[in-house]
């Protein structure tokens, strides 16, 4: 039996469709991240299971037990919105009492929750008076206090600044994982929910597009959408030829790519490679096929690596290089880019076309 | 079972509001439908006086509408460059400015127009003193409008153009201003094409009220009003006459005229339409924009000095010559040298004012205490269903017309619907001004208490609350009412600030249970002035703490 189950929720507001056959499961434990652009419908997905929207059709199990009709305060799942919502008239010690004190239990597990993360002896302070993480660990301590066996947390790291969101996300996951919970974030942040969680849920346009391992989902995108909105990539054009083993799509402004083991059927195809899977080097490779002249239009160093665009043939192609590897190369270098057949991505290409897929379409 | 327990609970509140705010705003309406033939021969075909009561009522209608769109092109003026100096500029006391625009909104309006009368017209005044000599029967040239009356209904509407025009100048973002001088538009030049535009719909919305403020006027202009009538007067003297048909018909026309003039505006406004540049041919464009340039650098701080010049005047002058005179006045007349001219003769000696004056204290005190505490507990259900239900929009919209009702014809209104004439319920007595005065403190108490209610984002929190097992009621009485206590609190106090010195329906409402602020109209008129005198600063000193408090409290 999963811990929760939602089975082909559908939510609208007016014309606006935000869920639509929405299916998810999570284990106890387990810290599932659900990414998407805005608009996914991931906040509607969240109150939805809080128990705070009603969604049109569909069912919300937990533990084995359908809650679609129970109003939030039954649940036991608790809502965390974006800042953490913490109440600004409480002292810390009320804020994590609260769950208690309304019901008219004891209050002992609020000093062990507040114990738990290390701010007993902040519980007489003003919430307005903690720094951002401590914030973020009363939060837990007051899901926690309550009884919470499901914490569900909106966007809970993007109005921190770059650097503290570094910080906060994996204390925000190692506490979670200490205490035993399970929870469901939701992010735009792609780094974030990729660093973090055990599984990704992709939501677009209120439709589940995959759901998987970070790598699993980064390595086998499950369709054009995820493979691009994951990163930025080449996206290729081309009618494909099967010819044994191999087949050969002819890219539209690029030329012949020999690709290994056909995995569609499509003739129409699209070929994505992730710009670190673009080989680029100054000399003549030995490889046979797939290597391509071109020149260099842009280098953006980022760190860790540079980021080159380079015009081959018609497209320009983005790759990616260590830092280390690019000495010598600048704007206008000539050099020759490789494609890995191995590496390559293959999808058919999309029926309404490739920019709804990308950019309007979803399900 | 719960769902539906809460529905009842909210059809009980919608209607409690309907019945206790809303209805009174339209029952004149209903009223004059019902007597439709008692109103005819009354206004149009009497056998005596045939329609001379009609011929009054248009003479009353267009001297109000003169008045108050008269007043509202003086407020454009100098509201609008008040407005301006709050929001860009930082400058020690300016939180006192702030205060003193908005002061005119919640003071005691007869207590004031007599302070006004008095700045104006004593012997002693700076006016006088400087050569100006204002009578009350003194008229502005072209529109005809007595002087002092334009002077009290400028100070009493304004405020309502700066308090909505800073509110549209503080909502637009910096970087508009800041781009357009950096392209090199003058200060002056970046008002009129980028600013102006972008405030005109605060601008529309502040004129509606100041309009409707000045059409209901009544306490203030009974005091300087010598023999000029308007037409919330009108309705208050045919009323107190007995003569009710006229009074319903006047009433009910300027509940029209108000209606006809704030839900254009406020469809426009829902609407959200921008307001598009009047095509200039580019030569003139050019001259005016080097124009503009000019007057800037020379005449900029003019501009600032008179708007700092004016408010003085219209407020502070009042105020100050108010307490100068009491003191002056305390022991003996200042002229004759009489004791019996003192306010301490008058107060304590055989008049014995004094018991009067508790008297209607206490009233006042009664009737704003009760009245608010009825209006904090209604408008807390209001907010919890604008905010929760779908009627919230429509409610919130119709809760808007109580404030532009003139007060007059609320009153009048009221007893018609409550009275023997109506339901019969309650005659003209303390319960009916508290009834009265809950129409339009809910709507005052509703508006700052959800502006907190939204600014703090409640919602939010009153969902996490929800989810770590609170039920509804846990969570109105632990979240919603503490988060938005601040809001309600200074709304409350406003309410309370506004029912002290409310006259204009008061004075039809209240039968024998006279209130302080009408005492103070009836001494004017009694020409006790030494006790209206003592009278009007207590009154006002009264609400200026209050004001203080609410000021601090919202901080």
């Amino acid at each position: 039996m999963k811990f929760l189950e939602v089975r082909s929720v559908f939510k609208s507001y007016g014309s606006i469709r935000a869920l639509r056959g929405v299916s998810i499961s999570v284990d106890k434990g387990e810290y599932l991240c659900i990414l998407g652009p805005t608009g996914a419908g991931k906040t509607t997905l969240l109150k939805i299971i809080a128990g705070l929207i009603k969604p049109d059709r569909g069912r919300v199990l937990i533990e084995g037990f359908d809650v679609t009709d129970l109003p939030p305060e039954l649940r036991s799942v608790s809502y965390m919105p974006q800042g953490y919502a913490l109440f600004p008239h409480m002292s810390v010690w009320d804020n994590v009492s609260y769950g208690l004190r309304v019901r008219g239990l004891p209050l002992d597990r609020a000093e062990e929750a507040l114990k738990m993360v290390g701010l007993y002896h902040r519980r007489f302070s003003r919430v307005y008076e903690l720094s951002g993480g401590q914030q973020q660990r009363v939060a837990l301590a007051r899901a926690i206090a309550a009884e919470a066996k499901l914490l569900l947390l909106d966007e809970p790291l993007s109005a921190l600044d770059a650097l503290l969101n570094l910080e906060l996300r994996h204390e925000l996951r190692r506490l979670a994982k200490g205490l035993g919970l399970t929870v469901l974030h939701v992010t735009h942040n792609t780094e974030e929910a990729l660093s973090i969680a055990d599984r990704v849920v992709i939501l677009r346009k209120g439709v589940v597009q995959q759901v998987g391992r970070p790598s699993e989902i980064y390595l086998k995108p499950a369709n054009i959408f995820t493979a691009s909105f994951l990163s930025e990539v080449n996206i290729l054009e081309g009618l494909a030829r099967v010819s044994g083993e191999k087949s050969v799509v002819d890219v539209r402004g690029l030329g012949k790519l020999v690709l290994e083991k056909p995995s569609t059927k499509a003739s129409h195809v699209v070929v994505i490679y992730r710009p670190e899977d673009v080989l680029v080097s100054s000399n003549t490779p030995s490889y046979k096929v797939n290597v391509f002249k071109g020149e260099v239009r842009s280098i953006e160093f980022l760190g860790l690596f540079s980021r080159l665009r380079i015009q081959v043939n018609g497209l320009e192609i983005i790759a990616d290089l260590w830092s280390g590897e690019d000495r010598g190369l600048k704007e206008d270098s000539r050099v020759y880019v490789y494609f890995d057949p191995r590496l390559a991505l293959v999808y058919p290409y999309p029926r309404e076309g490739l920019h709804v897929e990308l950019y309007e379409g979803g399900g | 079972m719960q769902s539906l327990y809460s529905k009842a609970l909210t059809a009980l509140a919608v209607l409690a509001i309907g019945v206790l705010v809303l209805l009174p705003s339209f029952y004149l309406f209903t009223f004059i439908v019902l007597r439709w033939s008692e109103v005819y021969t009354e206004i149009f075909n009497h056998p005596l006086i045939g329609n001379t009561y009609l011929l009054y009522i248009t003479r009353y209608l267009f001297f109000s509408f003169k008045l108050a769109l008269t007043a509202l092109i003086v407020d454009l003026l100098l509201g609008i460059p008040v407005a301006y100096i709050l929001v860009k500029k930082n400058f020690p006391g300016k939180g006192i400015l702030e205060n003193l625009v908005l002061l005119p909104l919640v003071i005691p309006t007869s207590g004031f127009g007599f302070a006004t009368l008095i700045a104006w017209t004593a012997i002693e005044s700076l006016p006088v003193l400087l050569g100006i000599r204002i009578r009350v029967d003194t008229l502005v040239p072209v529109v005809n409008i007595p002087a002092l009356m334009l002077i009290v209904h400028v100070t009493l509407t304004f405020p309502y153009i700066v308090k909505t025009v800073s509110a549209a100048l503080r909502d637009l973002e910096k970087g508009y201003e800041i781009v357009s001088e950096s392209l090199g538009a003058s200060p002056l030049t970046t008002f009129r094409k980028v600013i102006f535009p972008l405030i005109l719909p605060g601008i529309f919305s502040g004129s509606v009220l100041a309009f409707a403020r000045s059409l209901g006027e009544t306490g203030a202009t009974m005091v300087v009003a010598g023999v000029t009538t308007t037409a919330s007067i009108a309705i208050v003297k045919w009323e107190l006459e007995g003569k009710l048909a006229p009074a319903a018909f006047l009433g009910a026309l300027l509940v029209a005229a108000a209606l006809a003039v704030i839900l254009p505006v406020e469809y426009f406004l829902g609407r959200k339409k921008r307001v598009r540049g009047v095509g200039v041919p580019k030569e003139l464009e050019l001259k005016v924009v080097s124009a503009e340039r000019k007057f800037l650098s020379k005449l900029s701080f003019v501009k600032d000095a008179v708007s700092l010049l004016f408010l003085f005047i219209v407020v502070v002058m009042p105020i100050i010559s108010l307490v100068v005179f009491t003191v002056k006045y305390w022991s003996a007349d200042p002229y004759t040298g009489r004791p019996e001219g003192g306010i301490l003769y008058q107060l304590y000696g055989p008049p014995n004012y004094s018991s009067l004056i508790t008297r209607s204290l206490t009233t006042s005190l009664i009737v704003a205490t009760t009245s608010t505490l009825i209006s904090l507990y209604l408008a807390v259900v209001t907010i919890m269903v604008i905010e929760k239900t779908r009627l919230g929009r429509v409610l919130r919209a119709l809760l808007k017309i109580p404030l532009v009702v003139p007060t007059s014809a609320l009153g009048l209104s009221m007893v018609l619907l409550w009275g023997p004439l109506g339901l019969s319920i309650l005659r003209p007595s303390i319960w009916l001004t508290i009834l009265t005065h809950i129409v339009f403190s809910v709507p005052v108490i509703v508006e700052t208490g959800l502006a907190s209610y939204e600014e703090l984002e409640v919602e939010l929190y009153e969902e996490t609350a929800r989810t770590l097992g609170a039920n509804p009621y846990d969570v109105l009485e632990t979240v919603s009412i503490p988060m938005i206590k601040r809001g309600l609190v200074a709304g409350g106090l406003l309410a309370f600030t506004h029912s002290l010195g409310e006259t204009g329906a008061t004075f039809l409402v209240m039968g024998d249970h006279i209130t302080i602020s009408t005492l103070v109209v009836n001494l004017v008129e009694a020409l006790a002035i030494p006790t209206a005198l003592f009278a009007s600063t207590l009154l006002i000193l009264f609400s200026l703490v209050l004001l203080t408090l609410a000021s601090l409290v919202s901080k």
